[in-house]
């Protein structure tokens, strides 16, 4: 299963939820947002999507700026 | 009694009494940018959004903004109004802030603001409830416009990102600060705390500045010496200074000089 992760394509096969995924992408999730296909999903429904081919994520933090 | 003039300065129901803001891009640490926070009681704080980097484990930085502090969150990285609506609720759902800087820059060279797209982008989102903080170029009726569609305040630059120019839109700011009713507050290209001063004196409601602050040898001297610039900036405003003029005006009484002869 391919999913683009930020722009950069990826073999996913390994998980089957968002949570399983942005817990092996991610060491902390405060602060963290997730879109699924240019949709934000919360946190509470991360372990009921299920990923599919072709899924686009993005995941985004807060960081300096002026 | 209260005026327009001397009247406290509230945005988005908040009353902010440290009229200096600063943004914490570009600051060497995260602690150092913390410490410029705390010790100078900064009030109000920029963040941007950004997507992180799976490879490299970076801090979550609102660990080292204290709690409670106003985050504004910039919408830089948007070039039209879509993307700064998206990063907008992005923001407000990774952390509840509702204090949007609206930033639209499509131009890489000068950084410009692009005016249309941010009217635009101000006024879906104060459609959808956020306090929208719109990042403008100085121009009279985008300012009337962005009011009228309910900017909480217009920020415009005073010089470009970055140019540490002071006010090269002075005459322009001038002109929005007599005739916008929201909060003028003068962002972009303030480079010395004497310009953060300048932008307060001619009656801005406050001042933001980032990379003069972030990239100084001192970070957390150079907060405190904008805060204080800021502050000394709004109380000779409020003095109301003579105006410059072309001669001499002794300060020392003319008469009872002590070798006159009559």
């Amino acid at each position: 299963m391919k999913i683009t992760i930020n722009g950069k394509e990826t073999n996913s096969g390994a998980f089957t939820n968002l949570e399983e995924l942005v817990a092996a992408s991610v060491t902390k999730i405060d602060g963290l947002v997730v879109e699924l296909n240019g949709k934000i999903v919360r946190k509470n429904q991360w372990k009921e999507q299920i990923l599919k081919d072709s899924d686009k994520i993005e995941m985004i933090q807060f960081v300096g700026g002026g | 009694m209260q005026t327009k003039k001397n009247s406290p300065l509230i945005i988005g129901g908040k009353q902010i009494t440290n009229r200096f803001f600063l943004g914490t891009g570009k600051f060497k640490s995260k602690s150092e940018m913390k410490n410029a926070i705390t010790e100078s009681n900064i009030q109000v704080v920029t963040v941007a959004m950004r997507r992180i980097d799976a490879e490299k484990h970076s801090e979550n930085i609102l660990e080292y903004i204290p709690k409670d502090t106003i985050l504004m969150v910039n919408t830089s990285g948007a070039r039209n109004a879509d993307e700064a609506i998206r990063i907008a609720r992005l923001a407000r759902e990774a952390s509840g802030v509702d204090w949007i800087k609206i930033e639209v820059i499509n131009d890489s060279k000068y950084l410009l603001p692009d005016n249309y797209e941010t009217l635009k982008a101000t006024e879906t989102l104060v459609s959808e409830g956020f306090t929208v903080l719109p990042y403008m170029h100085p121009d009279l009726y985008v300012a009337r416009e962005l009011q009228k569609v309910g900017a909480a305040a217009v920020m415009p630059l005073g010089s470009l990102i970055g140019s540490s120019r002071g006010l090269d839109t002075r005459k322009f700011i001038e002109i929005l600060i007599d005739e916008i009713d929201v909060p003028i507050i003068v962002d972009a290209g303030i480079g010395k705390p004497s310009q953060a001063a300048e932008a307060m004196e001619i009656g801005a409601d406050a001042v933001l500045a980032n990379t003069a602050v972030a990239a100084a040898g001192d970070p957390v001297a150079a907060a405190r010496a904008f805060s204080l610039a800021v502050e000394a900036g709004r109380i000779a405003y409020l003095a109301q200074l003579n105006e410059a003029r072309e001669s001499a005006s002794a300060s020392s009484p003319l008469t009872g000089f002590l070798f006159e002869t009559s």
